[in-house]
């Protein structure tokens, strides 16, 4: 009887004594999130799953009935990170008055704050009996000078004696909330059920594309299957979400500061207590060890041992749902094929491409700079209808496997940027093995304006390959002669060949320094 | 017995629990005018009931971040003595400093049997320790880590909850009266957020613009007449982030109240800034502007770049009185927003806006285009000669004491020519423009860079930068090409 009065109470005490009404809105009757994936993360570098650094769009459908005249609706389980400034709400037939977000939370400090010059209870709990006493108190100082409270005519402290002890307040202030909180003012001229459409960017997602590519026995043609792979570190998770992918690079400007600022430390409360005085035991504890009375810690346990290396395979994926793509302005947009739970602190994968025999051909490239030589291997493949490709290409992760004798392995992994229809695609692979370009130069005389060079690739595989090269030259540097014609590509000097199975290709041509002596 | 005791305890803060409701607030009629530099200026005008001669008056409900020195108070018939700003906090730790010298109660409890004894000792110091006289014997306090509550008698006059204003005034007749209190206050600052709807088909935006203010303090300021500058006093105007290049800050008066340079933004109707608040109220709603979209590249150096670049997508507006949002525009983020093919807005980009007169032309870059890329080359670098001649020696000789002749030498020019392409490639299904700009062309010694050929025709926007429109057919590529002449 006298908990449910003092329950009643408490819920009095909660509630606002102004003419407005509050309504809440308890979640979504439906969602839908938008990921846009990190734009300052590189394409090599994965998502950090602890911090993601992407965010969202979050759609919100909701109903809610509101009544005549002024109200403040209040919207529950949004997201954790919610960037409160990039809040909308549309559908109130009479508009938005103003929008708040309400930090001032429940927590020792707040409640300690709202108490100065008010009574409380004091618990005190005696350590030899268990006895707890009830006593009443005023609260003298703030949450910044805590605690002095007065009993009856005389002042002390709380917890400073060692006794166990505790503030029972008599209820909730008004205007403290669990969650930082967004509501909106409206006031309507009617009572009406509506459905409102609450839509925020949200930090705490992200996402990019996984690219697998099958290489085929030919060498020079592949399977590419594209993964979405989103993660969500909100503590919110958005059930049953249409969920869509944006690609491209978007904007961001730096006080994007997503969630609640410095709510933590707002709501921390200091106990402070006079000087107690402080002897050195940690010393008198270190000469103990030193002496060998205290044991020493436990050898920690053996390392495990290395794991066995995975013969990695991947999964043929038939008739897999894909992601439906489309413009957005200048961006692509990927719709998933069904709705999904974009659950709290979870990664997540849905289909993007499925290509089937793309024509992806291996391509050992150098660029050249007097004697020093840098070679990758390159799988190269332009990005249209004829090459078995011919969609936008997200930024992502590529994982390359080959076919050796029946089992695919991983041969490689590589990125790449976002790429257009009808561009170049390029994997680059790191540096081979069996390819390898060396270039020699020589002078007649060591002051010759002339020096030749020899450039030698070698291929040491049983089947020919594709060599392109490109020579840097200085400014006063000019190309003398060549054995070969060179063409000119990206501002350098250019030749291609192809090097024999098991042989070699050379080149040998001249520069000149224009430089006066 | 003692559970009865507890019961009535139990019961007697119930009829205290009708108080949870905030205490009223000494603040009287509050008015607050927010810049953009975390500044706020308060006008608080109470009701003041003053005695003949030298009263003192506390003003609590100040807001906590309160810079004491800007404080003004003006009233009728009476003239300021002083003015104080005690923030010396009543905390345990400053009790018992205070206590230095005084005598005050220790109530002991024994941990075994819970019994209380007490006994009164006399605070000698408190360094690092509570130093105790109790009787003659010297101790310090909670040596032993036994329960010892310390009890006083009374609380020292200059210690406060929270840090206090006070005043002293000389009044010159007693009764009530109007004073008005006024202070700078730092944490309530404000900015804009805009959001914008841009309709690409029909070339058009809707704009939404808010009025985002927060307040770090842990005061409320209830039903205030509040007013937002947008300005930062002593921190002049800023850049010109978000003009549209090539233009120049619009010099329309838009119909606002000013305040000096700066203009003015009432809110409209009073307002509640509830303490740890972040609050957004409308003031600019405008459908159907004309707003274009534009692709921009720069190449901010003669260089190459091996895979090729996105161009930034750009949208321009103006904030005209025809044609545009019609009205000056206070600094802050604008959202873009564009509906996907279900109809729903997706963001495409944001971008920040300084202080923005009416009548300006914006130019907002939200990102990059995903499917209009710019590869730049570096094709030739070569040394031409000019046919040009420059004195580059001038002497004048005397010999043994004849008559000067003067003798000069010139050498020809030489310049260097470089050949850069620029290859703008379109995956979209419609031609695209784009303003390509090469910058870096004042950037030498000589500032004497020429344009010798180019493919297309290009306009000197300033003595840095050269720009050219080229035009991307669909789903095709564009190769512009252009030769500088420079000295290096």
């Amino acid at each position: 009887m006298r908990a449910a009065l003092l329950l009643l109470l408490v819920l009095a005490g909660a509630l606002p004594a102004h003419a407005q009404t509050v309504v809440t809105s308890a979640g979504p009757d439906k969602v839908s999130v938008t990921l846009y994936r990190d734009p300052d993360r590189g394409t090599q570098s994965a998502i950090n799953r602890t911090y993601p650094q992407g965010f969202a769009l979050i759609t919100e459908t909701r109903t809610v009935t509101i009544p005549a005249g002024p109200a403040v609706i209040r919207f529950e389980g949004v997201a954790g990170n919610i960037l409160p400034e990039s809040a909308l709400v549309s559908g109130l037939p009479d508009g938005v008055e103003e929008k708040n977000l309400d930090a001032n939370l429940l927590s020792p400090r707040s409640l300690f704050d709202r108490a100065l010059g008010r009574r409380v209870l004091v618990r005190r709990t005696n350590p030899a009996t268990g006895k707890a006493q009830l006593l009443q108190a005023t609260l003298r100082s703030s949450a910044d000078g805590a605690a002095v409270l007065q009993f009856g005519g005389v002042y002390g402290d709380l917890r400073c004696s060692g006794l166990p002890e505790a503030i029972v307040y008599d209820g909730v202030p008004q205007g403290l909330s669990a969650k930082p909180t967004l509501s909106v003012k409206t006031t309507a001229k009617a009572e009406r059920q509506v459905t409102l459409t609450l839509s925020y960017l949200s930090g705490g997602f992200d996402w990019q594309a996984d690219y697998v590519i099958a290489m085929r026995k030919d060498g020079q043609s592949a399977d590419l299957f594209a993964w979405i792979t989103l993660a969500s570190t909100d503590v919110t998770s958005f059930v049953d979400a249409d969920t869509q992918v944006v690609a491209g690079k978007i904007n961001r400007t730096a006080n994007s500061n997503y969630g609640p600022r410095n709510f933590v430390s707002a709501s921390y409360l200091p106990l402070q207590c006079w000087p107690l005085p402080e002897y050195d035991l940690e010393a008198a504890y270190s000469a103990d060890v030193m002496r060998g009375a205290v044991p020493a810690p436990p050898a920690p346990p053996p390392p495990p041992p290395p794991a066995e290396p995975m013969a990695m395979s991947i999964t043929t994926i038939s008739e897999a749902k894909l992601a439906t793509a489309e413009d957005l302005g200048d961006l692509k947009l990927y719709r998933f094929p069904a709705r999904v739970t974009v659950a709290s602190q979870s990664q997540k994968q849905v289909g993007l491409m499925n290509k089937p025999g793309v024509k992806l051909s291996p391509v050992y490239v150098s660029d050249i700079m007097r004697e020093n030589a840098q070679t990758t291997l390159l799988l190269r493949g332009k990005n249209n209808a004829a090459n078995g490709l011919g969609a936008a290409m997200p930024a992502g992760k590529a994982a390359v496997f080959s076919d050796v004798d029946g089992q695919m392995l991983l041969v490689g992994e590589s990125a790449i940027d976002d790429k257009a229809v009808d561009e170049l695609v390029e994997f680059r692979m790191g540096q081979p093995q069996s390819v390898s370009a060396r270039v020699v130069g020589t002078r007649r005389r060591p002051n010759d304006r002339t020096t030749g060079y020899t450039l030698t690739v070698t291929n040491n595989q049983p089947w020919p390959v594709t060599y392109e090269t490109k020579i840097h030259l200085y400014d006063y540097e000019k190309m003398a002669r060549s054995s070969s014609r060179l063409g000119r590509k990206d501002g350098a000097s250019f030749w291609t060949t192809i090097v024999p199975a098991n042989g070699t290709a050379t080149l040998s041509y001249a520069v000149r320094d224009d430089r006066k002596r | 017995m003692r559970g009865l005791a507890v019961s009535v305890l139990l019961l007697a803060p119930g009829a205290a629990l009708a108080q949870t409701a905030p205490q009223p607030s000494a603040q009287g009629d509050v008015s607050v005018t927010i810049y953009n530099n975390d500044l706020a200026l308060i006008q608080d005008t109470r009701r003041l009931t003053l005695a003949n001669g030298v009263n003192r008056q506390e003003f609590p409900d100040v807001s906590d971040r309160i810079r004491p020195e800007t404080v003004r108070l003006s009233v009728d018939g009476a003239s300021i003595v002083e003015q104080n700003f005690d923030y010396d906090l009543l905390s345990p730790s400053a009790l018992i400093q205070k206590a230095v010298g005084q005598t005050i109660t220790l109530v002991r409890t024994n941990p075994a049997t819970g019994a209380e004894t007490r006994e009164r000792a006399k605070v000698l110091a408190t360094n690092g320790g509570v130093v105790l006289q109790i009787g003659n014997n010297i101790e310090v306090l909670r040596d032993d880590g036994l329960p010892v509550r310390v009890v006083y008698d009374s609380l020292p006059p200059n210690l406060r909850a929270r840090p206090t204003l006070s005043i002293s005034l000389d009044a010159s007749g007693g009764g009530t009266r109007p004073a008005t209190l006024s202070y700078l206050t730092t944490g309530l600052g404000w900015n804009a957020d805009y959001v914008a709807l841009f309709d690409e088909a029909k070339s058009t935006i809707d704009v939404q613009g808010w009025v985002t203010l927060r307040n770090d303090n842990n005061v409320a300021f209830t039903n205030a007449d509040t007013m937002l500058v947008a300005g930062a006093p002593g921190q002049g105007r800023g850049g010109n982030a978000g003009m549209a290049p090539g233009t120049l800050p619009g010099t329309e008066n838009a119909r606002r109240a000013r305040l000096g340079d700066f203009y003015l933004y009432p809110v409209g109707h009073r307002i509640t800034i509830a303490p740890n608040q972040q609050k957004q109220v409308s003031f600019l709603s405008v459908g159907g502007v004309p707003a274009r979209k534009l692709y921009q590249y720069r190449n901010d150096w003669y260089g190459s770049s091996s895979d090729p670049v996105s161009a930034a997508t750009v949208l321009s507006f103006s904030s005209s009185k025809d044609g545009g949002l019609g009205d000056a525009l206070p600094a802050g983020t604008v959202r873009v927003y564009i509906r996907d093919a279900k109809g729903q807005p997706q963001f495409i980009g944001e971008n920040r806006i300084d202080h923005t007169p009416m009548g300006s032309t914006l130019a907002i870059r939200t990102g990059e285009a995903f499917d209009v890329k710019i590869k730049p080359a570096v094709e030739k670098r070569e040394k031409i000669n000019s046919g040009e001649w420059e004195r580059t020696e001038k002497f004048r000789i005397s010999i043994d004491g004849g008559k000067p002749t003067t003798v000069e030498r010139e050498d020809e020019v030489t310049y260097w020519r470089t050949t850069m392409s620029y290859t703008v490639t379109n995956a979209r299904p419609e031609p695209v423009t784009v303003d390509l700009v090469q910058a870096g062309l004042d950037r030498t010694y000589w500032h004497d860079t020429r344009v010798s050929a180019e493919s297309i025709t290009g306009e000197q926007r300033s003595l840095d930068e050269r720009l050219w429109h080229v035009t991307v057919p669909a789903n095709g590529s564009t190769v512009l090409t252009v030769a500088f002449d420079t000295r290096y």
